[in-house]
């Protein structure tokens, strides 16, 4: 982990769903809607929730996601244990960066703060990376042929600035900080939460060694635990239910596991084909077939 | 279970799916035509000389396809050429990510296009008498040859190992994608082969590609057996994806399975539902299809995975 890396620790329980970080992101990076044709024919917005975003993109570097759990029954209208679960999202700048480990060209890079950067200037908008990123955050932007995510708004970090979404967030449930103090306050907030009967607090991308049991929703009773992802996410969460809940992976792998054994094992088929070729030659027919002609 | 449904998809399409299947039929039939030299005789000599025409021409289309797909030609130097916008990679004037299959396989595909280009002039040399300097000092060289298949190979590899480096539905799942592809790439240089073959009605030369097509047809079936049941152990939709969907689902069946491996697997190997060569321009034509589609429905794939 580079030392004094710079993250954000992202709080779901204290999250109203404003999106006042979702706007100032768009704002500070001078963002452009996701698509103009789709928002003059009004298909640009979900329509059927109030995530009207609907997923992280090229041009939606963070996205809250509202995660309606309408119950005990969604087939009735039964809506006595209804609740929201609001999570503010972006690139988690993983300390192993499966989009950073794959880039060809070098544009995606690991920054002073341990955060992970793209030189539009080198991308050459191959996707490699796009497939690579087990959160489906990087993506293809088609205006400018490259990709884009969020920087950990990295001008403002060379300034001293905190991130933009982290200063605009009113209940601070986004906290900008050194990775290091971030995952204490995580830890201590978790503890609070399941002291005050929120047992269902744990924390995703570092394990701090906190668990507990969700209380609420459809998952009530089911255990949970803080999980670490990737070596470690200099922006994590914590979370008050399963991480599939929040569309997030349990145990994501980087895409280099596979990279060796493809590799070996496309060479030992390549020998088997190949001494089965030269025996075709030296040897000619299948047995059993005529001779030409 | 590494493999998460929240991948986006790359949306390698058609232009990438056409550039990496040309530069697999060309490292196959580079591939096939150094087996001969290895194996054959001067029975086969009418026949490598032809095939030795083919892979250059190939491989000078793939960058073009790529170039297309990427929109401007300057961006793809840096596949090979540090940009000096990346400053993180050092001082080196080359950018080599060896984590990076795509940039690995970067350089793979460039020599051996290079490897090809002297196939090709030897090639003419031999056919069209032309004096191409230095290139008949390499006829007959062992060492030379073994590097070209090596490189061959790994650039029939490539794709194969492309896509398995990747957290997507279907390409990732299991560690097979290689092998697979190499599997495709020999079977459709050994195609290319038949065909050559069957034109120019070699005959000694056609036994031998015959007998090729039927155990590089029955190699990839294995292979494709164990890939199916990888995708099964895998549990994440992705078997239904491949072989299900409207998208790939026919193109699997039809092209991959019937076309590139019963063809040749029923009627090359049943003597007499195939009596003479010239036949086997059709088989290899037939199989060429196959494993055009082959490579569609993998490539693909990630598409019809991501919309299950
Ligand atoms: S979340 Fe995805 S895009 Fe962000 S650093 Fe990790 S792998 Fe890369
Ligand atoms: S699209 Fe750009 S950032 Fe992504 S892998 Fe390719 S060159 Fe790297
Ligand atoms: S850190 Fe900056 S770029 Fe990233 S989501 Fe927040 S405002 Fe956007």
């Amino acid at each position: 982990m580079t030392a004094n890396a710079k993250g954000m620790f992202v709080d779901t329980s204290i999250c109203t769903g404003c999106k006042a970080c979702q706007v100032a992101c768009k704002q500070w990076n001078e963002l452009p809607m996701e698509n103009e044709a789709a928002v003059r024919n009004h298909t640009a917005f979900t329509g059927d929730s109030y995530d009207n975003t609907g997923h992280l993109s090229a041009t939606n570097w963070r996205h809250v996601k509202f995660i309606e759990q309408i119950g005990p029954d969604p087939k009735t209208a039964d809506r006595s244990d209804a609740r929201w679960l609001m999570m503010s999202d972006s690139c988690k700048h993983c300390e192993q960066a499966g989009c950073l480990e794959v880039c060809p060209t070098g544009a995606l890079y690991r920054t002073q703060f341990g955060s992970v950067d793209i030189h539009q200037d080198v991308c050459i908008g191959c996707r490699y990376c796009v497939g690579a990123c087990p959160f489906g955050v990087i993506e293809h932007n088609k205006s400018t042929g490259r990709v884009n995510k969020c920087i950990l708004c990295q001008d403002r970090l060379e300034q001293s600035d905190t991130t933009a979404c982290a200063k605009a967030c009113p209940t601070s449930s986004i906290t900008f900080g050194n990775v290091d103090d971030l995952k204490k306050m995580a830890s201590d907030r978790v503890k609070s939460l399941h002291a005050a009967g929120q047992s269902s607090a744990y924390v995703y991308g570092w394990d701090l060694g906190n668990s507990g049991s969700i209380n609420a929703g459809p998952n009530k009773g089911a255990a949970v635990r803080d999980v670490e992802v990737l070596g470690g996410l200099n922006v994590f969460y914590l979370l008050l239910d399963k991480p599939e809940v929040y569309k997030l992976p349990t145990s994501p792998g980087l895409p280099q596991r596979n990279f060796a054994p493809s590799a070996g094992v496309a060479l030992i088929s390549a020998a088997v084909l190949g001494v089965t070729g030269l025996a075709a030659f030296r040897r000619r027919r299948i047995a059993g077939m005529p001779a030409a002609e | 279970m590494p493999i998460t449904p929240y991948v986006l998809q790359p949306e390698w399409e058609w232009p990438i799916t056409i550039a990496l299947f040309i530069a697999g039929v060309a490292a196959g039939t580079y591939s096939v035509m150094g087996l001969m030299h290895f194996a054959g005789d001067a029975r086969d000599r009418v026949v490598a000389d032809r095939l030795g025409l083919i892979p250059f021409p190939l491989m000078l289309i793939v960058p073009i396809l790529l170039i297309i797909d990427l929109g401007q030609p300057e961006r793809f130097l840096n596949l090979i050429f540090r940009s000096p916008g990346a400053v993180e990679r050092g001082p080196s004037p080359f950018m080599l990510n060896t984590n990076s299959p795509m940039s690995s396989g970067g350089y793979v595909i460039t020599i051996f296009a290079g490897f090809a280009l002297i196939a090709f002039l030897d090639s003419l040399r031999r056919t069209r008498g032309w004096n191409v300097p230095l290139v008949g000092m390499l006829e007959g060289n062992k060492v030379w040859l073994a590097i070209g298949e090596l490189l061959a190979i790994t650039t029939s590899a490539y794709s194969g190992v492309l896509i398995n480096v990747t957290n997507q539905g279907v390409w990732g799942d299991t560690f097979l994608m290689g092998a697979l592809f190499v599997a495709f790439s020999e079977l459709s240089g050994m195609a290319v082969a038949a065909i050559v073959a069957g034109r120019a009605k070699a005959l000694e030369t056609a036994l031998a590609v015959r007998t090729g097509l039927f155990w590089f047809a029955a190699i990839s079936a294995v292979l494709l057996v164990l890939f199916l049941a990888g995708l099964a152990a895998a549990n994440d939709g992705s078997l239904a994806a491949l072989t299900l969907s409207m998208l790939v689902g026919p193109a699997f069946w039809i092209g991959a399975v019937g076309l590139a491996i019963l063809v040749p697997l029923v009627v090359v190997g049943r003597p007499r539902m195939m009596p003479g060569p010239e036949r086997l321009t059709l088989i290899g034509a037939l199989v060429l299809v196959g494993v055009l589609a082959f490579r569609y429905a993998m490539f693909f794939s990630a598409i019809a995975y991501a919309a299950s």
